[in-house]
């Protein structure tokens, strides 16, 4: 485990000196600025002066904003907006997916099921951003009951029904693989021998269900929501340009298409690291829930 | 006297012996979502090949293709018997559009699977098969790729290497290959240790030949389910690229594109959001039906049946 930590910690600084390479490649007229930026250096070179600085707090400057606007609190700026989005999001999905997972997998193959399984194969193959202008379609233009974009008020600041669309959209892209996994896991455990054995001795189906059925079922649940961060955090990128919601994923579309790498490279480098942190926590709460597993 | 009875067993001489892929393909067959996945998909590949047959091009004289050609007297004409599904803000038939992004959709898919088939299945058989360092070594550079969501990394190689169709299915690809170089080596670690792997052995075969020949052919029902699975979230990764303008560039249509196109005028013409993302939407739904269709009828717990 500490290898893979290792190893993906060591890839993410090194994956920016690629993003660099990419600048070499479109270098017409960046020439002088080149040099100014320290480019025209070998490329394991440059790389070395950036991790030099990355660890110094130092995300160097932006090529498109101001020269007094570190980097490093740009980007920091707009992960307050993304966070309490992803954060909705997650809880959203959650919630609303494990108990359609339970009610699903206690009756497999009933109409309650196929109707659970219905709604979950919706979220997964519904692209999140498409989900959003439906939303946006239906709730903000006939409706007329919500906001289409922004972050709130144009002259104002934030406004908690800006908030609501854009964290359903990327929420029911995560039900649905949550529910997916919940619903099978909770198959598996409902024919296992403790299940049985939990019935004869003549507890009510209700703690049954809740007290060993969930619980365990949970447990394949816990990694599996992890990995579908990935898919949230991706998610959040082309949901937020749905919504123009000004945060991380905007400001990375913004930054591509300006060509300034130093933004892509930390916003990418922070998603990875975020990712990276909340499948580690996954699996140490794994080897927590599950004291059957043990690390080393 | 076809059949042979001893102790109440009736053993029916006559039937021909099962074969595996046939099995499969019997309860594949009996899976009415998996065959309604096929369906969709063979109409929608159908629709792109024919394209130029089924849409058409109301001035075929000029060097426009029937995507790019444009009406100015009825531009964002909602869904009618002559616009199946509208025009955009240029008069351009957005059904003609949908048909031939199609193709785009389809091109991805099928090209990043091939790279990644390709690529993760030799690394997962290298790996599995001569373990030590080739296994760490190869392990490390999966997890490495791992480190990454798969949007996030397809988002980050097209914008080092430029956007374009060739780029979008060379990211897209490189992000799947990590699935199957893990589902191969799984399987390798588990058939390598069979007796008709160590037979070949005996009997002198060379390395390449048990990987490719005596491993290879066993670990092949995990990886096909792994392609159609695959073949779906390439799609909504391409379309997602393709919405953020990643993907191939105008003038040939892409759903996502389309869908970008449609965000600017989602207060007047509601039908441009509507039928692209559709298409979308019933792509990647037949794409999970026929995974998960194939997954059933390989499992081997259901064929022992």
């Amino acid at each position: 485990m500490s290898i893979i930590i290792f190893s993906a910690v060591r890839f993410a600084p090194g994956d920016p000196a690629v993003t660099r390479l990419g600048m070499e490649a479109t270098k017409e007229a960046l020439e002088q600025e080149r040099k100014d930026m320290g480019l025209d250096k070998p490329i394991p070179v440059q790389y070395f002066i950036w991790v030099n600085k990355v660890f110094r707090g130092d995300f160097g400057v932006s090529s498109a904003y101001a020269a007094e606007h570190p980097v490093g609190s740009l980007v920091l700026e707009k992960f307050k907006r993304t966070i309490p989005l992803t954060v909705t999001a997650l809880l959203l999905g959650v919630i609303l997916a494990i108990p359609l997972g339970i009610i699903a997998g206690l009756k497999p193959f009933s109409w309650t099921d196929n109707f659970v399984s219905a709604i979950s194969l919706f979220g997964i193959a519904a692209p999140s951003f498409w989900v959003g202008l439906m939303l946006i379609l239906f709730f903000a233009i006939r409706l007329d009951w919500l906001p289409t974009s922004g972050y709130g008020p144009i002259g104002s600041g934030f406004k908690v029904s800006h908030f609501v669309l854009p964290s359903i959209a990327l929420g029911i892209q995560l039900m649905g693989a949550i529910t997916r996994y919940m619903r099978s896991g909770m198959l598996d455990v409902m024919s296992s021998d403790y299940i049985r054995t939990a019935h004869a001795k003549g507890l009510p189906y209700r703690t049954v269900v809740i007290r060993h059925a969930m619980k365990n079922a949970l447990l394949s649940v816990v990694t599996v929501i992890a990995l579908d961060f990935g898919a949230l955090l991706g998610g959040s990128l082309v949901t937020e340009t749905v919504f123009r919601w000004p945060g991380v994923g905007l400001m990375l579309v913004e930054a591509i298409q300006a060509r300034d790498y130093s933004i892509v490279q930390l916003i990418v480098m922070a998603i990875s690291f975020v990712y990276v942190i909340v499948n580690l926590l996954a699996d140490i709460a794994y080897g927590y829930l599950d004291p059957r597993i043990r690390y080393e | 006297m076809n059949e042979t009875k001893s102790d109440n067993l009736t053993i029916n001489l006559r039937r021909k012996p099962t074969s595996l892929w046939r099995n499969i393909f019997r309860s594949f067959i009996r899976n009415r979502t998996a065959v309604f996945g096929v369906f969709i998909i063979l109409l929608f590949t159908l629709c792109a090949i024919f394209a130029p047959l089924i849409t058409v091009d109301i001035n075929p004289d000029n060097n426009r293709p029937a995507y790019e050609e444009m009406d100015f007297d009825s531009p964002k004409l909602p869904p009618s018997l002559t616009h199946l599904a509208g025009t955009d803000d240029r008069g351009r038939d957005s059904f003609t559009r949908i048909v031939y992004g199609g193709r785009v959709s389809l091109q991805v898919g099928i090209l990043a699977m091939l790279i990644s088939t390709f690529i993760g299945v030799t690394a997962g058989l290298a790996a599995g098969y001569y373990g030590k360092w080739i296994d760490s070594l190869i392990m490390r550079i999966i997890d490495a790729i791992l480190a990454f969501p798969s949007l996030l990394l397809a988002i980050l190689m097209v914008a080092i290497l430029g956007p374009s169709l060739r780029n979008a299915m060379l990211a897209i690809g490189i992000g799947f290959i990590p699935s199957f170089a893990r589902v191969t080596r799984a399987n390798v670690l588990s058939i390598r240790e069979k007796e008709y792997v160590e037979s070949a052995k005996a009997i002198g075969a060379n390395s390449w030949r048990i990987m490719w020949l005596s491993i290879f052919p066993n670990t092949l029902s995990p990886i096909i389910v792994q392609i159609s699975l695959g073949m779906s979230y390439a799609i909504l990764i391409e379309a997602s690229l393709s919405f953020l303008g990643l993907g191939i560039q105008p003038p040939t249509p892409s759903w996502g594109y389309m869908l970008t196109t449609g965000r600017e005028l989602i207060e007047y013409c509601w039908w441009l959001t509507v039928f692209p993302g559709l298409a979308i939407f019933l792509t990647v739904l037949a794409w999970n039906f026929i995974g998960d269709g194939l997954r059933e009828a390989m499992d081997p717990k259901q064929i022992r049946r």
